[in-house]
Order: structure tokens, then C-alpha cells, then sequence
């Protein structure tokens, strides 16, 4: 997912109600919030990613900004908007749900065949994560965000944003050699 | 946090990544070769992340982009607001709001049908679902929004109450019983009440007075009640834009 060609006037045609701009912001970022979203929030990805795309496409007369702006202010929308779910979800089931474990979060995304298969295999290991460490990977490597624009959009220190990439990537790390060598031994 | 003991300190030999190969690693600007053996495997995942969508990650494309510009038709202009108009809301605005409206439906209807068919299914984005069921509503069909219910029952009501020819109690049952689906039983004055209502054994009909609504905890919309003077008051669309159903659903029951 590359970066959008001539941003200003792509938004500026988008803010006009151009379909040609509408498609190419769609295109941007639609399949990256719904790919972070799978893993967060992977019962209500699509209602919240449609939802998000909504807010932002009816909203672009607010933003001001550049691409990666345009990147951060989408995915703190849609963010916002899967807090709100859960907090729908939570009102309406009473007492708090058991957060799913990650096992389940993993088998749900293989079982939607809305991806490249590398992709939807990726998005599973990703989901393996403690869901903290899995959102700053996912908002970095998916959204395509710097350190900075992570802490704001996760109300956080870019510090701690560090700590959890690190954790996230020596995690996956380990996981990929002990698969190795498990292959080796069988 | 990862301690001192942190088995994945010892996996991959307590190698912490600098800043910037961490950024370049998240970027997927890496190569295989850029990395520490140990997170070869990392690069191809990350890459994975990515990659460019999917026709089905796409599929919502035209769906969500009529939706849009329906949400931006639809949308009054703030008052006092000299912001120009974008041109595509522009053109449509040019038009009346009704004609505007049933355009914008028929396209969605058209995309809807066209290249998903995923409204009739009723297997839309909630999101999606509502504005659908809000632009089906202003050309008067009506159309479940994500929770099921139609949005378009306060608007029918509404023309009822101010088209019908029917007067008095006449009226008010017309309309309630449109409001009620059926179920409401107000105005049959001087009929047969039934000895209990169905669904409540424990509630019998006043023997010698207006039979009451028979509608007991069935519809939000409708309400036809008696007051102590004997006046059966109905009133419809309680949800509807219009409050003129209200006030021509009232009527008084013959002394």
C-alpha cells in the first residue's frame, strides 16, 4: 500500500465529492484500518472500519494535514470507534466479557478469506501479541505511522511505544526460531 | 516489559535493535540480509502486513463511496455558512431535495443491487445499513436500518394523518391501527369487546365503556388510550418527522 499520488489535490477533489478521489482515499485506507482492525476487534472489523470511513470521508472539510496525518486522524477515528463498541457491548452484556484469548483472535482471522493468504497468515502471528504490542506493530507496519503519531493516537509516550515495539519484535522473533528448530527436530 | 530473565532475551541472544532498525524494520524497507539472523522471519512477516489489498478487501469500494455522497447530499448546510458547496453536492442541491434524495437512492440502489446485492441480504456494514435505510426513508420506502426496525413508519403515518378523509374517531383509528401494524382496536366504539385480551388474560375489557386499544406493550408508535372524561386519544409516528399525526390522531368518542 503505497502513498497517494499528488495528496493535496487528491484530497482537495475528495473534499468536492469527486468518486475518482473518494476511490483513491477508499483504496488507502480502508484495507489498512479493517487489517487492524481484524486483530483488535475482529467480530466488529467491518462496522467499525465502515463506520471510520464514513466519519472521515464526510469530514474532510475538517482535516488539515498531510498523508500521514490523513493516516493518523482515520485510524484515531476508527480507534475511537471500536472503544466505543466495546463499551456498547459491555452496557448491553452486563458484567465484562473474558477478553478473547489469542489463540481465538488468531483463528478468526484465518477463518475470512478476505486477503492474500500471506497476509491473512501475517495477521494471525500479529494476533498471537499481547493486544498492546500487536496495536504498535499493527499502527506502524499497517498504517504506515511514525513513533510519534502512535503515542498520540494510543494517549501514550513515544518511550513506551518503543518499549512494546521492541518487546513485539524480539516476540515474534523467538516465536519464528523455536518454529525453525521444531521443524528441524521433526 | 522484558526483564534481565525474559526468555526471549535468551532466544535471540538479548539482541535489542536500535531505533532507527526498528522504524526501517516496521517500514518493511529491510532486506533479509539488513537484519540479525534472528529476525529474518520477522521481515517477511511485517512485508506481509502490507501487501497491496485484496479485490475482496475492495469489495466495499463503490458501496461505501455512494454512501458518502448520499451522507454529504443529505447533509443540511450549516446555517450561515459561506464555505462553498462541493461541486457534486452543488449539482444535486440545484434540484429539489425530494428529487435529490430519490436520485441518490436509486444510485445506491443500483450500486447496491448492481454489484453486491448485499443490502437485500441484509449482510451490509451497519454503518452502510443506515444510510441506506435514511435515503430509502426519504422517498417514503422503507427500509430496515442495522437494528431491523424501518425508519420510514413516521413519515407513512405522518401522510395518513393529513391526506385521509375520515373524521373523528374514524381517523384516529385509521390511524392507528396503521401505526400499530394492525393490532390497535381504537375507535370501535359500540363493537363487541372481546372479554380479555388475548396476550393478557388477567386485563378484561370495561363492560359498558369504549373498548380500549388492544395494543398493551405492542407498538412504540401508537397509543390509543381513554382518559377518565371518555376521550380515546390515539396518536401515531411518535418517531416520525412530522408532529401533525399526533394532532390529527386525536379524536373524542361519542357522549
Amino acid at each position: 500500500m503505497g502513498p497517494i499520488e499528488d495528496f493535496e489535490r487528491t484530497l482537495q477533489a475528495a473534499r468536492d465529492g469527486q468518486g475518482w478521489a473518494l476511490g483513491e482515499l477508499f483504496r488507502n485506507l480502508y484495507p489498512r484500518i479493517v487489517r487492524y482492525l481484524r486483530v483488535l476487534e475482529p467480530s466488529g472489523a467491518e462496522d467499525v472500519a465502515s463506520d471510520a470511513w464514513l466519519d472521515v470521508s464526510t469530514g474532510l472539510d475538517r482535516f488539515e494535514g498531510d498523508e500521514v496525518g490523513l493516516r493518523a486522524w482515520a485510524f484515531t477515528i476508527a480507534r475511537r470507534r471500536m472503544i466505543d463498541l466495546r463499551r456498547r457491548r459491555a452496557r448491553r452484556s452486563g458484567p465484562p466479557m473474558r477478553s478473547p484469548d489469542v489463540g481465538a483472535r488468531g483463528g478468526d482471522i484465518e477463518e475470512k478469506p478476505m486477503m492474500q493468504l500471506a497476509t491473512q497468515a501475517a495477521l494471525g502471528r500479529i494476533a498471537t501479541l499481547p493486544p498492546d504490542q500487536a496495536e504498535v506493530v499493527l499502527l506502524a507496519a499497517v498504517g504506515g505511522l511514525p513513533v510519534a503519531e502512535i503515542a498520540k493516537i494510543m494517549d501514550t509516550q513515544p518511550g513506551a511505544v518503543r518499549a512494546l515495539q521492541q518487546s513485539a519484535l524480539r516476540r515474534l522473533a523467538t516465536e519464528a526460531t523455536e518454529q525453525t528448530e521444531e521443524a528441524v527436530t521433526r | 516489559m522484558s526483564t534481565p530473565d525474559d526468555p526471549t532475551l535468551r532466544l535471540t541472544g538479548g539482541l535489542m535493535l536500535d531505533e532507527r532498525t526498528v522504524d526501517h524494520l516496521l517500514e518493511g524497507l529491510l532486506g533479509p540480509q539488513e537484519v540479525p539472523a534472528e529476525y529474518v522471519a520477522v521481515v517477511g512477516l511485517l512485508r506481509a502486513l502490507s501487501l497491496p489489498p485484496s479485490p475482496a478487501e475492495l469489495s466495499m469500494q463503490t458501496v461505501a463511496i455512494e454512501a458518502t455522497l448520499t451522507e454529504l447530499a443529505l447533509r443540511p448546510a450549516p446555517r450561515g455558512s459561506k464555505a462553498p458547496m462541493p461541486a457534486s453536492v452543488r449539482r444535486w442541491s440545484e434540484r429539489s431535495r425530494f428529487f435529490r434524495a430519490k436520485v441518490a437512492s436509486l444510485v445506491l440502489v443500483g450500486t447496491l443491487i448492481g454489484t453486491t446485492g448485499l443490502a437485500a441480504a441484509g449482510v451490509l456494514p451497519a454503518p452502510l445499513q443506515d444510510v441506506a435505510s435514511k435515503v430509502f426513508a426519504k422517498v417514503g420506502i422503507s427500509v430496515p436500518t442495522s437494528d431491523g426496525h424501518p425508519a420510514s413508519l413516521g413519515e407513512e403515518i405522518s401522510k395518513i394523518a393529513t391526506t385521509t378523509d375520515a373524521t373523528g374517531v374514524d381517523k384516529g383509528a385509521e390511524i392507528s391501527t396503521a401505526a400499530s401494524g394492525g393490532h390497535s382496536q381504537a375507535g370501535q366504539h359500540g363493537k363487541p369487546s372481546p372479554p380479555a385480551h388475548p396476550a393478557h388474560p388477567a386485563h378484561p375489557a370495561h363492560p359498558g365503556q369504549p373498548a380500549p386499544s388492544g395494543d398493551h406493550g405492542k407498538s412504540d408508535e401508537s397509543h390509543a388510550v381513554q382518559d377518565p372524561t371518555g376521550n380515546a386519544h390515539t396518536s401515531g409516528a411518535a418517531n416520525g418527522p412530522s408532529a401533525s399525526a399526533q394532532e390529527h390522531g386525536k379524536s373524542r368518542a361519542p357522549g
